[in-house]
C-alpha cells in the first residue's frame, strides 16, 4: 500500500513544486533579481509550500481518516475522536491566539514606523528646504526683474551679494537645454534650480524691453544645499518605506501565518500520530474484545513497545488465551458430561427400575421408560409436571405422602416396600428415595427409584409355599414313619402270637399316640399362622410398649438388657398386642441366640425427616449368615432344630399389614432387626 | 472619539482591518498592474520602422510616489513581430527605451531622461502633466530596419514595463512575495505585410 502512495505523493509534490515555480516566475517578477536570490527564493518558497502542503495532506488524510470510522462506527472510534479533538483544541487555540496576537503586534510596529511623530519632522525640514529654495528663487527673480526694468544696465552691486548677473541681448545663443533662458526669450520670467554637483544654484531669468534676457544667478552655501540633500535623501528614503508600508504589513503577515500555520499542521500531525499510537492498540483492543465476545478465542493483538498499553496489550492476550484454553477444556467436560448423560440415559431407558428425578418443587425434571410403564402413563415429554400428576394412576397415600413430606428434607436416604393400586390393579413397588444435593450441600431435589415386586412377590411366594409343601410332607413324613414302623412291628407281634404282643402293643400305641401328637401341634401351628387376627389399630404410644416388652426379660440374669426410646416419639396407630407380639418374638430370637447370656438391646425411634417409627431388637450373638438373609422370613424357614420356621414369618406378616417394613441387618457382633412404620400410622 | 475612550479591543480590531487589508493588497498585487495602451502607430521612414505609442493612463500610486521623490522608471520596448499561422509569433528585432523621472521635493522640479539606443536625453518640468506626458509617450522608436528584414507578415508590438524602486535590503527578504515589476502593459500593431 505505501509503495503505491508514494509515487503518487511524488508526482503530486513535482506538480505542486512546479505549479507554485510558475506562480512564483508569473507574478513575482524576480526578473530583476540574481540568480543566487532567485534560487533562493524558490528553494524558500517552494519548501515552504512543499512542507505546508504535505503536512495539510497528512492532517487531512488523517481526519478523513476518522471521518471515515466515524461514519462506518469501527470500535474506539468514538475515544479517537475525542482525543484527536483535544489535540486539534489544544493546538489550534494557541496557535491562532498567538498568530492573532503577533499579528497586532506587527501592525502596531510597522504603523508606528509611519507615526506622524516620525513623519512631521521629516515632512518638515522637506518643506523648510523647499522655502530656502522659494525664497532664493524669489529674491532672485526680483532682481532679475528689476535689472530687466533698466534694461540690464544696472548690475553693480549684485557681485558683492555672490551673485551673477547675465545680459544676454536679443538675438543671443540660447543652449537647448536651457529651457528658463528659452522661457525668458519667449517673454516670460521664471526661476530655475541647476546643480554643479557641489552646490545648487538658483536661476531667474527676465525679459528685458528690448528683447533681451537677464538671468540672475546665486550659488547657495555648500553646507547648506548638503545638509538639505540631507534631509532630502531621508525624506525620499522614508517615502520609498511609506510605499511598501502595506506589502511590509502583508510580508509580516504572510510570514507570520507560513510559519503559524507550519506550526500548526506540524503540531497537529505530530498530536494526530501520538493519538493514533494511543488509540491505535486501544482500537485493537477494542476490536479484539469485540471479536472474543464474538465467539473467536483465537484472537490475539500484537503488542508494541515497553508501555501500559502493551502491558495491558499482553494482558489481554494472555487472558484471551486462558479464556481458549478453559473453553477448550469446557467444551471437552461438555462433551464428556454429554457422553456420560447419553450412557445414563441409555441406562436409564434399559434398566427396569424407575426412576424419577424431581426437583425442589416436585416438579419432574427426569422420569425414564421403566417409570413410565411401571406407573402406567404415556412415555411422552413429562417435565414439568409434578409427582401428583405423575402418579395420577397410582392409589397410594402413604406414597403421595411420602414425596409430599420428602421434598424439602434433608433425609439421607430411604427405602420402602409398599402396596398400592395401579389403575386397580394391586401391585408391591419398593421404592428408593435419595436427596439430591449441590456442591455446597444445599437440596436441589429428590431421586426416586423403584420396582414392581408385584411378579417377584408372586414367584416368592410360589416359591414359598412349594417350600412349605415340601417341609410340611417332610415334616408329616417324619412321624409317619415311626408310625408305619410301630404298626408293622404290632402286625408281626400278632401274628407271630408273640407272648409279649401286650408289651409291644403298649409301646407301638405310645409312639404312634406321640408322633400324632406331634402332627397336630403342626397342624396347629400353620392353622394359626393362617387365622391372624384383623388389626385393631388405637393409639399407642411406642416407647411405652417398648418399656413394657423389655421388663418381660428382667429375669434373665447373665442376659444385659438395654432399653432405648428416644424422645419426642409421637402417638402411633397401632394393634397394639400384635406389635408387642412381634417385639417379644423377636427379643425371644435374640436371648437364645445369646444362649441366655449375652446383651440384647431394643430401642424406639423416630426419624422425623422420613416421618417414620423405628423399632430395633439387637443382640451380639452369632448372628446371621448371609445367605440366610433372604429367606429368613419365609414361612417354615428356621434356622433352629425344633423351630417350625413360622415365628419371623408371622412377624413379617404383622409388620407388612402394619404397611412397614422389617429387615435383618449385622450388628458386628450379632444381629439386628430394624421395624421401620410408616408416618400414616402416627396421630 | 477621543484616544481616552477608545475601546481596548480597538487596536485589535485595527490589526484585524490591517490585515485584511494587506490580503487585499497582496491579491491585487497578483492580479492587477495592467494598465492601458494606446495602439502603436507605425510607419515606414529612411527605410526604417518607426513606432509611436503612448501609455494611456498611469495609476494614481505611481503618480503620488513620483510626488514624494521617489524615482520612478518606466521601460519600452518596440519590437517587430513576424506573425506565423501555425507556430509562435517570432521576435525579429526592437529597441528598448528607458524613462525615469525624479522629482526633487525641495526644488520642486521633474528630472526626466530617456536612455534610448544611441544616446541619453535629459531635461526639467516644473508642471506634473508635462513630466507624465514626457514619460509616457515614446516617438520614433526604431523597431527594425526594413531592408534586413524577411519577406513576411509582421506587426508591431510595444510593451511598458514599470519596475519598483529600490527599497532597503531589510525589507527586501520580507517582500519577497512583492512583485519587481509595478505594471505592465502591451500594445500591438494590426498585422502588415513586408518585403512582399
Amino acid at each position: 500500500m505505501k509503495l503505491i502512495r508514494l509515487p503518487g505523493f511524488i508526482i503530486a509534490a513535482v506538480m505542486l513544486v512546479a505549479a507554485a515555480t510558475w506562480l512564483e516566475i508569473r507574478y513575482l517578477g524576480l526578473g530583476g533579481k540574481t540568480l543566487f536570490v532567485r534560487a533562493a527564493l524558490f528553494l524558500f518558497i517552494n519548501s515552504a509550500v512543499l512542507a505546508l502542503s504535505s503536512l495539510v495532506y497528512l492532517v487531512g488524510r488523517t481526519l478523513a481518516g476518522l471521518w471515515r470510522e466515524h461514519k462506518t462506527g469501527v470500535p474506539g472510534h468514538m475515544f479517537k475522536t475525542r482525543l484527536v479533538g483535544i489535540f486539534v483544541i489544544l493546538v489550534t487555540a494557541p496557535g491562532v491566539v498567538l498568530f492573532v496576537l503577533t499579528s497586532w503586534i506587527v501592525t502596531g510596529v510597522v504603523e508606528r514606523w509611519f507615526s506622524m511623530q516620525v513623519k512631521a519632522p521629516i515632512t518638515s525640514s522637506v518643506d523648510i528646504a523647499s522655502k530656502v529654495y522659494e525664497m532664493e528663487g524669489r529674491r532672485v527673480s526680483d532682481i532679475a526683474a528689476g535689472i530687466a526694468l533698466q534694461g540690464g544696465t544696472d548690475r553693480k552691486g549684485y557681485a558683492d551679494d555672490g551673485l551673477v548677473v547675465r545680459v544676454i541681448p536679443a538675438g543671443g545663443q540660447v543652449s537647448n537645454a536651457d529651457a528658463l533662458t528659452a522661457s525668458a526669450f519667449s517673454g516670460k520670467a521664471d526661476t530655475d534650480v541647476v546643480s554643479d554637483g557641489n552646490t545648487d544654484i538658483v536661476r531667474a531669468a527676465a525679459p528685458t524691453p528690448d528683447n533681451g534676457v537677464v538671468i540672475v544667478e546665486s550659488r547657495l552655501p555648500e553646507g547648506t544645499v548638503r545638509d538639505i540633500r540631507t534631509v532630502r535623501t531621508a525624506f525620499e528614503d522614508y517615502k520609498t518605506v511609506e510605499s511598501v508600508k502595506a506589502p511590509i504589513k502583508t510580508g509580516y503577515f504572510l510570514f507570520l501565518a507560513l510559519v503559524t500555520m507550519l506550526t500548526i499542521f506540524m503540531a497537529l500531525w505530530a498530536a494526530l500520530r501520538v493519538g493514533a499510537r494511543i488509540t491505535g492498540p486501544i482500537q485493537a483492543l477494542v476490536e479484539g474484545t469485540r471479536r472474543v465476545s464474538d465467539g473467536d478465542f483465537k484472537t490475539r493483538i500484537t503488542a508494541v513497545g515497553e508501555d501500559e498499553i502493551c502491558a495491558l496489550t499482553n494482558a489481554f492476550n494472555s487472558m484471551v488465551g486462558e479464556i481458549e484454553t478453559s473453553q477448550l477444556r469446557l467444551k471437552q467436560a461438555y462433551a464428556e458430561v454429554d457422553n456420560r448423560r447419553l450412557v445414563l440415559e441409555g441406562i436409564m431407558n434399559n434398566i427396569n427400575s424407575g426412576v424419577i428425578l424431581l426437583d425442589r418443587a416436585g416438579q419432574v425434571i427426569r422420569i425414564n421408560n421403566a417409570a413410565c410403564a411401571i406407573l402406567c402413563i404415556e412415555p411422552r415429554n413429562l417435565a414439568g409436571l409434578t409427582s401428583r400428576e405423575i402418579l395420577r394412576n397410582v392409589e397410594s397415600e402413604e406414597l403421595v405422602s411420602i414425596l409430599k413430606n420428602l421434598r424439602h428434607r434433608d433425609f439421607g436416604g430411604l427405602c420402602r416396600e409398599l402396596k398400592a393400586q395401579i389403575r386397580g390393579a394391586p401391585a408391591t413397588l419398593r421404592v428408593f428415595l435419595s436427596n439430591l444435593k449441590d456442591a455446597d450441600g444445599e437440596i436441589t431435589g429428590v431421586l426416586v427409584v423403584f420396582d414392581d415386586l408385584t411378579e417377584v412377590i408372586k414367584a416368592q411366594r410360589a416359591y414359598a409355599w412349594q417350600e412349605v409343601a415340601r417341609r410340611m410332607a417332610h415334616e408329616i413324613k417324619n412321624p409317619l414313619t415311626p408310625i408305619k414302623l410301630a404298626a408293622e412291628r404290632l402286625l408281626k407281634k400278632h401274628r407271630e402270637g408273640s407272648p409279649d404282643v401286650g408289651g409291644v402293643i403298649e409301646s407301638s400305641m405310645g409312639t404312634i399316640t406321640r408322633e400324632v401328637d406331634s402332627l397336630r401341634n403342626l397342624v396347629n401351628e400353620f392353622s394359626r399362622f393362617g387365622k391372624l387376627p384383623d388389626l385393631h389399630l388405637a393409639e399407642t404410644d411406642p416407647a411405652a410398649l417398648v418399656g413394657e416388652v423389655s421388663g418381660l426379660y428382667h429375669g434373665f440374669r447373665d442376659v444385659s438388657l438395654e432399653v432405648r426410646a428416644s424422645a419426642g416419639i409421637p402417638p402411633f396407630r397401632l394393634d397394639r398386642e400384635q406389635i408387642k407380639r412381634v417385639l417379644i418374638n423377636l427379643m425371644d430370637n435374640a436371648v437364645e441366640a445369646v444362649h441366655q447370656a449375652g446383651r440384647v438391646e431394643i430401642a424406639a425411634d423416630f426419624d422425623p425427616a422420613a416421618s417414620v417409627l423405628r423399632l430395633i431388637v439387637a443382640d451380639n450373638g452369632p448372628g446371621i449368615r448371609p445367605e440366610d438373609r433372604d429367606r429368613l422370613f419365609l414361612p417354615h424357614f428356621s434356622t433352629k432344630k425344633t423351630g417350625t420356621g413360622l415365628g419371623l414369618a408371622i412377624v413379617h406378616k404383622i409388620v407388612s399389614d402394619h404397611g412397614g417394613s422389617i429387615r435383618a441387618e449385622d450388628n458386628s457382633p450379632g444381629a439386628r432387626f430394624v421395624i421401620e412404620l410408616p408416618a400414616a400410622r402416627h396421630v | 472619539m477621543t484616544p481616552a475612550s477608545a475601546s481596548p479591543y480597538a487596536g485589535l480590531m485595527s490589526g484585524r482591518i490591517s490585515l485584511i487589508a494587506a490580503c487585499i493588497l497582496l491579491i491585487s498585487a497578483f492580479t492587477a498592474a495592467a494598465q492601458e495602451f494606446s495602439a502603436p502607430s507605425y510607419r515606414t521612414e529612411d527605410g526604417r520602422i518607426i513606432v509611436d505609442a503612448r501609455l494611456d493612463h498611469l495609476p494614481d500610486s505611481f503618480i503620488a510616489d513620483i510626488n514624494n521623490g521617489i524615482e520612478k522608471r518606466i521601460e519600452y520596448h518596440a519590437d517587430l513581430m513576424r506573425q506565423w499561422s501555425k507556430w509562435m509569433d517570432e521576435y525579429v528585432s526592437g529597441e528598448t527605451i528607458i524613462r525615469t523621472i525624479k522629482f526633487d521635493v525641495t526644488t520642486k522640479q521633474y528630472s526626466l531622461k530617456s536612455v534610448e539606443e544611441r544616446y541619453v536625453r535629459e531635461k526639467t518640468a516644473k508642471d506634473l502633466r508635462e513630466a507624465v506626458e514626457w514619460l509616457t509617450t515614446i516617438k520614433g522608436a526604431r523597431a527594425a530596419v526594413v531592408g534586413e528584414v524577411q519577406r513576411g507578415t509582421y506587426y508591431v508590438r510595444v510593451r511598458a514595463e514599470a519596475r519598483r524602486p529600490e527599497i532597503p535590503l531589510v525589507f527586501k527578504a520580507l517582500l519577497f512575495f512583492m512583485p519587481e515589476i509595478e505594471f505592465s502593459a502591451e500594445t500591438v500593431s494590426p498585422a502588415f505585410p513586408l518585403n512582399k
